[in-house]
């Protein structure tokens, strides 16, 4: 009966995060990304529909529910998009997304996204190999390659921080840091983490085939996109989940750099006294939406001025730069840990 | 097997086909690759998809209506094409164009070149993905295209430049807003040279790919800015004037292999962005210097071009355009022949491409500028 219940509570958190937090924000990340990029561009942007183009979001969204998939569904691909929402859901209660919704706060808990990414490639992999064409199975490869490019820098820079704090405990990192910048991670062990931050995020980037390291996935690059008779409801899927990849990869480097949930210490401590967490949940969790939103929309700005790079590229960069600095990270922290 | 051997390993080609209408593809086109991994093995190219039998249409059209036709033999560069015929019309006709007339010529084409240039670093951007030079640089060639608008009242398919002159002489207020353009985008380059030519990435995507060397250039009768990025100094514009250029004073700009090296994608890129340089000033002395007096242009409904032939060279955006026409006598032209410069780059293709990654295809088809329009006709 405890094992049912554990069960349940796990399943309501989840869901209590999906339609309560990351949908929400899903609109407005995307709708402050499209009106910045505009901006940027010197266009409008979408205004049509809704107050300054406000409801463009829902607009495409009922659109694509609309639209017709054109797409049989093979076993194996149901099995594969069966396999991304499993595991997609089951991280989301991992993710430090407030102090009271940890569910596995365990020594793994740090390496969850990285071993969640690893199963979202080899889904991926197993996904498009099995098509006969020479694009997909060329998009496999590359995002494969785009996996091992950016995996080794963000293990190697995990465990700096794991260093720096002395575990890997999400709850631990982030108690560690308070509401004032001074605190974060992020300028402890001076210029270490720092360079380590920016290690991470595009570690990140190349994992997860964020623009502008999207070769494997770009329909110029590759003749055809990796999953190109996507339409409508799939279409909208696969948009949703690419959305919460990068998202959840900024959620993590807020945890781990920039601060995490922690609100003005005043407030928290009067939060926690409360006897109905609600409140607490809600602005903890926004907090860290509110930063991992804007750090989203950062990369997304920086992806529309920066040409895309090729997959050799990348892997250069990953080997010649990327990895060298990681381990430096890692040497310079230990260092200054023990010194 | 031992790591000495790795060398010897062989993996199967897998051929590859694209086109006509595709994605990866700017123009329609269909090519026909062999990839050793992500390596161009091989390549071969099929034309004809947008054959439209345009020598034919203008040998059937009159005098007159044969400068609606030659401007679709690429809508983008469209002036030049009306430029080269009616010069060789005028040739065999011995009709002599005032000086206003040259001089508006002059700026149209000038403008068109602009137009074209500035389109290709916007598509070249995209291509790469950098989306926001996309956007500035189309924004800047709809400037251009206003000015178009003032002339001509057409942003695309202009009909402006007539056997014996133009069409109309300048509106009101065009050369001060021409000028007044011309300082605006001045300012521009140097955000796109910042935007792109120094951008680290920019660089790394289009350096060291897709190179022609001079001597290939030469073989495939390539012109124009591919030609001079890979470092040969050849301009129709100086080396044989027509028009009023020589009243210009203008430099040509050479590929010197700037962060590359010479005949690659970023020279080609860097070659436009110089000739934009170029061509700015060129309109701006033109817009100047431009005399008052008559324009002239022949509106009677026959013209009468006496039995004869002329073929005409100039240089166009994309290298030179040379026009042969022969003339009967008659209310039409007997026959009429372009030799335009993408014919011979898409012949260069199944050489460029060898032992190019496929990633790279779209911006090398990009950077070499290939109207198929043009070799379509």
């Amino acid at each position: 009966m405890q094992g049912t219940a554990f069960f349940l509570d796990y399943f309501v958190q989840v869901l209590k995060t999906f339609w309560l937090g990351l949908l929400p924000f899903w609109f407005l990340v995307s709708f402050v990304e499209v009106k910045l990029v505009a901006d940027l561009q010197a266009r409008v942007g979408p205004n049509q529909v809704g107050k300054a183009g406000s409801g463009q979001f829902f607009y495409d969204l009922l659109k694509l529910l609309q639209k017709r998939s054109g797409h049989s569904g093979t076993f194996k691909e149901w099995l594969g998009w069966f396999a991304y929402f499993f595991v997609f859901f089951a991280t989301l209660a991992a993710w430090p997304m407030h102090s009271k919704g940890i569910l596995s706060n365990s020594d793994f808990a740090l390496f969850v996204p990285l071993l969640s990414t690893s199963i979202l490639t080899l889904i991926s992999l197993f996904l498009t190999s099995q098509k006969k064409t020479v694009e997909k199975t060329l998009a496999s490869f590359r995002s494969a390659g785009f996996f091992v490019a950016g995996i080794f820098p963000a293990l190697i820079i995990l465990i700096s921080v794991g260093v720096e704090v002395g575990g890997y405990q999400w709850k631990e990192i982030i108690d560690q840091q308070s509401f004032l910048p001074g605190s974060w991670i992020l300028f402890k062990s001076f210029p270490f983490h720092f360079v380590g931050f920016f290690i991470l995020l595009i570690a990140g980037v190349f994992i997860f085939n964020v623009q502008p390291v999207d070769a494997a996935t770009h329909s110029l690059d590759l003749s055809s996109e990796q999953f190109p008779s996507l339409s409508g409801v799939f279409l909208l899927l696969l948009r949703m989940i690419r959305f919460f990849m990068r998202f959840s990869w900024c959620i993590a480097l807020v945890a781990l750099y920039l601060g995490g949930w922690n609100l003005p210490h005043q407030l928290q401590i009067a939060l926690q006294q409360a006897a109905d967490p609600g409140w607490l949940i809600f602005l903890e969790t926004l907090w860290t939406f509110v930063k991992a939103g804007l750090l989203s929309v950062g990369i997304a700005l920086c992806s529309h001025i920066i040409p895309r790079i090729r997959i050799d590229q990348a892997s250069d960069i990953a080997c010649r730069i990327l990895s060298p600095l990681a381990v430096l990270v890692l040497l310079g922290v230990t260092l200054y840990r023990l010194f | 097997m031992s790591i000495q051997n790795i060398e010897h390993l062989e993996t199967d080609h897998i051929p590859f086909e694209l086109g006509p209408l595709h994605p990866l593809l700017p123009v329609p086109l269909k090519v026909f690759l062999e990839l050793d991994g992500e390596t161009i093995v091989s390549c071969k190219v099929e034309t004809g998809f947008l054959r439209r039998g345009l020598a034919r249409l203008i040998e059937n059209a009159t005098w007159r209506q044969g400068t609606v036709w030659v401007g679709r033999m690429d809508s983008e560069t469209g002036v030049f094409y009306e430029l080269a015929y009616a010069m060789a019309a005028e040739k065999i006709a011995a009709i002599r164009v005032s000086k206003r007339s040259q001089y508006i010529r002059m700026i149209l084409c000038e403008m068109n070149r602009l137009t074209n240039h500035l389109r290709y670093m916007a598509k070249l951007a995209q291509v790469i993905g950098a989306t926001s030079a996309f956007h500035y640089l189309m924004r800047d060639r709809e400037r251009i295209l206003e000015l178009f608008e003032l002339l001509s009242g057409a942003r695309f398919n202009y009909n402006f430049i007539k056997i014996g002159g133009v069409a109309q002489d300048v509106s009101e207020g065009f050369v001060e807003r021409t000028i007044e353009v011309c300082e605006g985008l001045q300012h521009r380059l140097n955000e796109y040279n910042e935007l792109l030519t120094l951008n680290y990435f920019f660089i790394e995507r289009l350096g060291f790919t897709g190179v022609v060397f001079p001597d290939q250039a030469h073989r495939y009768s390539v012109s124009g800015p591919n030609l001079r990025a890979c470092g040969v100094n050849q301009d129709l514009r100086k080396s044989a004037p027509y028009l009023r250029y020589d009243d210009l004073v203008f430099t040509v700009p050479v590929g010197a292999g700037q962060y590359s090296v010479p005949g690659d994608s970023h020279q080609r890129f860097l070659m436009r962005l110089s000739e934009l340089d170029q061509s700015l000033s060129l309109l701006k002395q033109a817009a100047e210097q431009i005399p008052a007096g008559e324009f002239d242009a022949f509106f009677e409904k026959d013209i009468h071009v006496p039995k004869g032939s002329a073929a005409i060279a100039i240089e166009g955006p994309r290298g030179e355009i040379i026009c042969e026409l022969s003339s009967s006598g008659g209310p039409q032209p007997e026959k009429i022949r372009f030799k335009t410069p993408s014919q011979g780059v898409l012949s260069l293709l199944t050489e460029v491409l060898k032992g190019a990654n496929l990633s790279d295809l779209p911006s090398v088809l990009c950077s070499l500028d290939i109207s198929i329009s043009e070799v379509d006709q």
